[in-house]
């Protein structure tokens, strides 16, 4: 009875706020702000062609959202397609009764069709912003909408998601673009497993994830106990576009070869295993074991017993072999690499003729759900080989070379991605004697999974758009503890700076923050670990003092973190081939450093910087602030003094292990983890700039 | 529930709004709903158990505002609970054993302090106007409703407060508003306070389930009234001590608040119309938000606590975020060891952890040195109250950065102040700083420069050597022998005061370093130098003493020679396992370990002097063994090396235009240590006689063939390649890394020379044995000639011209003479080759 009251009450005081002050006369044109056509108007225009899901949008009361200001895109299926849906989902006989459905599933259905680019802080797309793979946005049920150009298409001709084609695309209006479709669109609700296991194409998988009991490791949708933190930190300086995940979703990639692929093909190790064609779990079990009993002999360290017959066991050869084919992360094509910030990738870059030899590559890491493996990937998601696709032509379509098959991949799913490959993808000995004996170059993230999947990390410049907190035991790989004041870590999206990738990853305060690394495969490695130098002097420099463990030992003595990269402690020179090319822009790129006319590609520098534990920077990529505020178009990250390598020391692994490395604050600062380096020892002497 | 009643007030808040603009206010007015409870104040009347809290009221001149007008929040509390605090002995003690013998000031403080603005229930109560977590809150309290007259008997002893011996003084206990602590559930759920916290927090029972203003229970939540909410309490309302106020008056914590009275002063706040002065009470402290760092009289604090306990608005960070005031989201913690423990800690029992303190000074906390003192006050200091719950105490760090030392069973009692928590604790906890190779430099009283010297204002070594899981040998200087420092960068200078020494000292009033500067040759005093701070000219010298003075990592009974965390070479002497002295390059004999300590991260060894760096660049060095080719030298054997590395003008004056060496440096060498070969004038000739490099002359006298000068070569072209022959020679002959016969074995050792590959871009390697007694080097040609299996030699070091130990200085002007520090240095141990040797690279 009371709360009836209340209700009259508070609409009673609404309804007085609004109409006693306002002469109801005057409401007329003021409601009118659009002078062009909204896409209500459009829609209501050709309301015979579209009038079915006009009507699903008025009855989920979605249709004010193409009245108002925004910036959406829609994707609108024609009436045919619409009643395609309907027979699609009826009983066999009759078609679905769209009025049976229930408000929830109505609303997904419309809003499947919508992003919302305004709310994002992005754009309405039209199909000139497409690219292959996922549209950048999500959609208004928080999933991507995958497009894809097929060969000898029309420009506008996208396919969206695998189910619809657009027959009319582009219709621009004031608020959003439409894109009519001749299907409608609906993602697909199962979980990794199903999809695999459904799909028609990857019965051998489907057989194998079950026999290993991988598939019950990918049941898991959402950490329903995470709460996202509506509090920042007290006195973080991150307070733009800055907030905690506000999800904790779980998310796999499957990288799979189809059966057709499995049944006809042959290699050596088809050959050992004596069979022809994988096309059986039997025959994939047998081939693991030729490919694990050749690396065994020849000394590996991979983690597989083959005297194990579990087939649920890890270290079984089967598990193994089936267990690489899965990302912990949830990773669509077009995020597999990163190819932001390096230099093959600008236009305006003019050194790529020097420094994109044979030895620069935009290359990559993923751990894999098989214990002790990585996936090495390259430009042009271009999988596990020694070759380099920055150097050699043509390796993106030839067939000799692992990839995605495009129009089979980015099949979506409630907790992950199905991508198809072309060739057998296997850890194998080629793969961990040669393809991964190399400087591993690794940005910390990349062992956070869970900031890929949950879309906490960005891909593209959102310079001061985008800036994350990482809570204390969000990801399984960062163990630290956030503690008021000012203990706390936070990421701030690809942006100008000269980082890998762009991107940062900071922690502040008196921090205590471990990675968990890898796995790395068994050897001696120089580890380096990749760092800002923030400030331009220790007395104002927000950075700290910081002890770094590796595995538990001590990397020498506390490394400062606030030093000024050009004084003696490290001594760093410009290379003087910058500053005899390019001048005066040459030497305020790194603030006034000294060089040397007798060391002009740096190598003395290298040399005496190696001596005191640090290295420049890689070459290989730039931060766009430099072409952006001071108008050059040449200095990398190496020509950055703020932008050094430390080195750690030398460390042997007897087994393809993860491994820690812990930064534990001397002084309080902040600090900047960009990226960590394994280099074999017996490659160090002839290692490059990149 | 309570969702709806918050409706309520929006609603007829909007109600009375919107209607304003129309004339149905009237018609409204009368129509109250029902269920609307009286007036704040009919509600506590009607009650009838609430007589005080109505008379309270009254008295205080509330009873309009609580029966007709405003929107009020009031925590109160029954007549009961008065009762209990009339008998309580808090009360007892003050004379308030009855309402009547309460003073106004009293009456409006147990008021106004729990007195909130606008109507707001807990939950509102809970939050922020921007939505975040509002776990401190302002009340209505004025500042000066009370303020405390005391005399010299209630003021903490110290020098500051001596002056005021004679007289009363009126001394807020500090001059910023009071602040509610609620642990509401919607609070201590965002701030992720536990169970098990709440217990530690307010007692046995106590859960996230119920509500507590400080740690007092609310027993009855949001009873709506007309005019405001009401809340009631199980205990009387007061507001209690902020954590310094609470130190000072509990018996158990008597020794801590005896050590923390040293460090406070009487600040005066303000002066009334009458001319009468109130002060506040400030704590002498470094935080950023409220820092306290010099006395009344300018001087530096005797020594200064992480922040003050007695700041009611206390917030550690310098501001809030969008979401908060700073002190609205958390407040301090003071984990405070009692009597007990303090006695356990300091003690003249051996095994106890402040004995070396205890007999260091006497046995008296009053002997304890301020500075001391400090450090172990404030280790007891944190921040955040929020992260230093018990549920927190296995990560806890405290703010050293070091793990804090603290489990649930040390605690044995809990205070939570208006502006922090103070859990009582059955052990001390002693800065960890004190167990590193630092700890005997801060306890001692002998070794303040030094102390001063590792510390923030001039080197800031402090932030190396307490890595507790490195491993340092520390060598530490006491300040009776710091002195006769020779300054390196005084070799630039001119005049008297070229090579000039110094003797430092320490300035006690402004507790800073200052070095009387003396003529080496006359000893006559030329000048102070008191330039500290952290780029300054005193701690660029101190720097360099400290970075010599460091070895970092073990050390190898028998072994001689270390390099030092600044790339110095020193020796120390051992007697049997013992170093019992240590030498620098430029001491002319061993300086003596005088004491010893063994500390959780290395050993700390006392020296009764200063380890000196040579003088000598190696331009000097070679110069010295010249012969004809420098005056003075003392024999020829570098000659033949000297002129070449002349000749190809390696020895540079001015790296930079802002910087010097002191007389001429290797051009390509940098901060580091490095070891020269030196072929002898035999070695030279045979490598000329070998074709391996044109002899001076050659290149003077070169001429082109016909094939030079139908490629379009010029003579100076031609020289400069033959020079560039010679360089690499040279420069093969210059290796990264101290080989020092004497130091660290090495069985072919691979080092980098200087000379670059320049079809690899990498720099041709040398394989080095040293045994203790010799140095054996293979070059690059014979080590390629073995991989071969060809015939191949190794090249010894002299026996007679070896060891020699040379600096490369260059300082932070472009005149030597106007440096005040050093910029940059490479140290290099010289060793001349068996005759008619040289090295090769290919």
């Amino acid at each position: 009875m009371k709360h009836t009251l209340i209700t009259v009450l508070i609409c009673l005081g609404l309804s007085f706020l609004v109409t006693s002050c306002f002469d109801s006369d005057d409401v007329g044109d003021s409601y009118t702000t659009f002078t062009g056509q909204k896409i209500a108007d459009f829609l209501n225009e050709h309301r015979s062609e579209y009038s079915e899901f006009i009507y699903v949008l008025e009855k989920a009361n979605a249709w004010p959202l193409m009245e108002s200001y925004g910036k959406y895109t829609l994707f609108v299926p024609t009436n045919e397609a619409m009643h395609a849906y309907y027979l699609e989902k009826g009983d066999g006989v009759n078609p679905m009764d769209i009025d049976t459905l229930n408000a929830k599933d109505l609303r997904k259905l419309v809003f499947y069709h919508i992003i919302d680019g305004e709310t994002n802080s992005d754009k309405a797309y039209t199909t000139f912003d497409f690219e292959e793979g996922a549209i950048p946005t999500k959609n208004m049920v928080g999933r991507y909408i995958i497009v894809h150009f097929p060969e000898n298409a029309v420009s506008t001709a996208w396919i969206i998601n695998d189910e619809a084609n657009i027959v009319e695309a582009n219709g621009e209006m004031i608020n959003g673009v439409v894109h009519v479709i001749d299907h409608v669109i609906e993602g697909n609700n199962d979980l990794l497993p199903n999809l695999i296991k459904t799909n028609g194409e990857y019965g051998i998988y489907g057989e194998a994830i079950a026999a290993t009991g991988l598939d019950k490791k990918m049941m898991l949708i959402e950490d329903e106990t995470y709460v996202a933190p509506t509090t920042l930190p007290d006195g973080s300086v991150v307070t733009t576009r800055a907030h905690y995940p506000e999800e904790k979703k779980y998310g796999w990639t499957a990288l799979l070869e189809p059966d057709e692929l499995l049944n006809n093909w042959n290699d050596e190790y088809t050959q050992a295993a004596g069979i022809n064609g994988i096309k059986s779990i039997d025959d994939m079990e047998a081939y693991a074991r030729a490919i694990y009993q050749d690396m065994i002999d020849n000394g590996s360290a991979v983690p597989v017993d083959l005297s194990i017959t579990d087939r649920k066991n890890e270290k079984n050869a089967l598990n193994h072999f089936v267990a690489y084919h899965f990302l912990q992360a949830a990773v669509r094509t077009d995020n597999f690499v990163t190819t932001y910030g390096y230099v093959s990738e600008y236009d305006w870059f003019e050194r790529k003729a020097e420094i994109c030899d044979e030895n620069y590559r935009i290359e990559q890491y993923w751990p894999t759900m098989a214990p002790g493996s990585l996936i090495q990937c390259q430009k042009h998601n271009i999988i596990n080989t020694i070759d380099n696709p920055c150097w050699q032509a043509g390796m993106a379509n030839s067939q000799d070379y692992i990839h995605f098959v495009v129009s089979k991949s980015n099949k979506d799913c409630q907790n992950g991605y199905l991508h198809q490959l072309n060739r057998v993808m296997a850890y194998n000995k080629y793969v961990e004697n040669e393809v991964l004996h190399r400087r591993l170059r690794m940005e910390l993230r990349t062992f956070l999974p869970e900031l890929v999947t949950n879309d906490v990390v960005a891909y593209t410049n959102k310079y001061n758009q985008w800036h994350r907190y990482i809570p204390t035991g969000y990801c399984k790989n960062l163990i630290f503890e956030e503690q008021r004041p000012s203990i706390y870590m936070v990421y701030y999206a690809a942006n100008v700076h000269h980082y890998l990738y762009g991107d940062e990853l900071n922690a502040t305060g008196f921090f205590d923050v471990t990675f968990r690394v890898g796995p790395i495969p068994a050897g001696k490695y120089e580890v380096r670990f990749g760092y800002h130098v923030y400030g331009t002097a220790r007395s104002n420099s927000e950075a700290g003092v910081t002890q770094i463990y590796f595995d538990g030992t001590p990397c020498g003595i506390p490394l400062d973190m606030r030093a000024n990269a050009l004084e003696g402690d490290i001594g760093w020179q410009q290379d003087y081939n910058i500053i005899e090319t390019y001048g005066a822009a040459g030497v305020q790129l790194a603030r006034n450093a000294t060089y040397s006319e007798d060391d002009p590609y740096g190598y003395e520098n290298d040399k005496s910087l190696r001596n005191r534990n640090f290295m420049k920077a890689p070459d290989s990529y730039v931060g766009t602030n430099w072409h952006n505020d001071y108008g050059t178009y040449f200095g990398t990250a190496r020509n950055s003094s703020q932008d050094l390598r430390y080195i750690l020391g030398t460390f042997s692994f007897t087994g393809n292990d993860e491994h820690n490395i812990r930064f534990v604050q001397m002084l309080a600062g902040k600090g900047l983890f960009d990226y960590i380096e394994f280099i074999p020892t017996d490659l160090i002497n002839d290692e490059d700039q990149h | 529930m309570k969702i709806h009643r918050l409706y309520i007030v929006i609603g007829l808040g909007l109600t009375l709004f919107a209607t304003s603009c129309t004339d149905r206010f009237e018609e409204e007015e009368n129509n109250e709903p029902a269920w609307l409870g009286p007036n704040v104040y009919d509600y506590l009347e009607q009650r009838g158990d609430c007589r005080y809290f109505c008379q309270l009221i009254r008295d205080c001149g509330y009873y309009e505002s609580m029966k007709r007008t405003g929107s009020n929040t009031l925590f109160f509390s029954p007549d009961s609970c008065f009762e209990t605090f009339f008998r309580s002995a808090d009360a007892v003690n003050k004379g308030y054993t009855s309402y009547d013998k309460l003073p106004q000031s009293m009456k409006y403080m147990m008021l106004r302090s729990c007195m909130v603005e606008n109507a707001q229930l807990i939950e509102r109560l809970s939050k922020t106007d921007h939505g975040g977590t509002l776990f401190r809150r302002t009340t209505m309290m004025e500042l000066e409703d009370t303020i405390p007259v005391v005399t010299y008997a209630d003021m903490p002893h110290n020098i500051y407060f001596d002056r005021y011996k004679d007289d009363e003084m009126k001394l807020l206990m500090d001059a910023s508003p009071w602040t509610l602590v609620q642990f509401f559930p919607d609070v201590m759920s965002a701030l992720k306070i536990t169970d098990k916290d709440m217990k530690y927090i307010c007692g046995d029972g106590a859960s996230i389930d119920r509500t507590y203003l400080f740690q007092s229970r609310i027993v009855r939540q949001d009873i709506t009234c007309k005019n405001g909410y009401l809340h009631e309490l199980d205990r009387i309302c007061m507001v209690p001590d902020n954590m310094a106020g609470y130190i000072r008056n509990e018996n158990r914590l008597s020794t801590f608040n005896h050590l923390m009275d040293r460090f406070c002063e009487p600040v005066l706040y303000r002066t009334t119309v009458d001319g009468e002065r109130i002060y506040e009470l400030r704590y002498f402290n470094e935080s950023v938000s409220h820092p306290h760092r010099t006395d009344i009289d300018g001087r530096i604090a005797p020594g200064m606590l992480y922040f003050d306990p007695g700041w009611n608005l206390y917030q550690y960070g310098s501001s809030g975020t969008n979401s908060n005031n700073a002190y609205e989201g958390d407040m301090a913690a003071m984990f405070v060891p009692t009597n007990e423990a303090m006695a356990e800690y300091f003690s003249a029992d051996p095994n106890a952890e402040g004995h070396d303190i205890y007999e260091s000074f006497g046995g008296s906390w009053d002997n304890v040195p301020d500075q001391i003192a400090a450090d172990l006050l404030k280790n007891h200091q944190l921040s955040s109250f929020v992260n230093s719950t018990p549920s927190h105490f296995g990560t806890l760090k405290d703010m050293a950065g070091y793990d804090m030392e603290i489990k649930e069973d040390n605690i044995v009692g809990s205070y939570v102040a208006r502006n922090g928590i103070v859990y009582l604790i059955n052990k001390v906890l002693p800065p960890l700083d004190y167990r590193s190779v630092m700890g005997p430099v801060k306890v001692d009283q002998g070794l303040k420069i030094f102390n001063l010297a590792m510390g923030d204002n001039y080197c800031q070594f402090q932030y190396y050597l307490r890595s507790l899981k490195s491993t340092f040998n520390f060598f530490v200087t006491p300040d009776e022998y710091m002195k006769d420092y020779l300054d390196p960068i005084s070799a630039g200078y001119s005049g008297v005061r070229m090579n000039s020494i110094y003797d430092f000292r320490l300035n006690t009033n402004t507790n800073t370093i200052e070095a009387v500067v003396r003529n080496a040759a006359t000893g006559d005093s030329i000048g102070i130098n008191t330039s500290g701070g952290i780029s300054g000219a005193l701690t660029s010298r101190l720097t360099d003493i400290l970075n010599q003075q460091t070895l970092v990592g073990e050390i190898i009974p028998g072994q001689e020679w270390y390099i030092t965390k600044g790339y110095a070479p020193i020796r120390l002497v051992w007697a049997g396992d013992k170093v019992v002295a240590a030498q620098g390059a430029g001491n002319a004999s061993p300086i003596d370990v005088i004491d010893e300590y063994d500390k959780t991260n290395g050993a700390t060894r006392y020296l009764n002097g200063i380890l000196r760096t040579s003088p000598y660049s190696m331009y000097n060095i070679l110069r010295q063994h010249a012969g004809a080719s420098a005056s003075g030298s003392v024999d020829d054997k570098f000659k033949a090396f000297y002129d070449m590395c002349e000749y190809c003008g390696l020895f540079e004056k001015n790296p930079t235009t802002t910087c010097a060496a002191i007389d001429y440096r290797l051009s390509f060498l940098s901060q580091y240590h490095y070891s020269v070969y030196i072929p002898g004038n035999d070695g030279v000739e045979a490598a000329i006689g070998d074709g391996i490099i044109p002899s001076i002359s050659d290149i003077e006298n070169c001429s082109l063939t016909s094939e030079e000068e139908a490629a379009g070569l010029d003579l100076e072209e031609k020289r400069e390649m033959l020079r560039q022959r010679m360089i690499r020679f040279i420069r093969y002959h210059i290796q990264d890394y101290s080989i020092i016969i004497g130091g660290q074995n090495e069985n072919e050792g691979q080092f980098l020379s200087s000379t670059l590959n320049t079809a690899t871009n990498k720099f041709y390697p040398i394989y080095v044995d040293q045994d203790g007694s010799n140095v054996r080097i293979l070059d690059n040609y014979n080590y390629q000639r073995r991989r071969q299996g060809l015939s191949f030699e190794k090249v010894d070091v002299s026996s007679e011209l070896n060891n020699i130990m040379a600096r490369d200085l260059i300082v932070n002007s472009a005149a030597t003479t106007a440096a005040t520090g050093i910029e940059t240095y490479s140290y290099s141990v010289i060793h001349l080759l068996e005759d008619g040797k040289y090295l090769r690279f290919e």
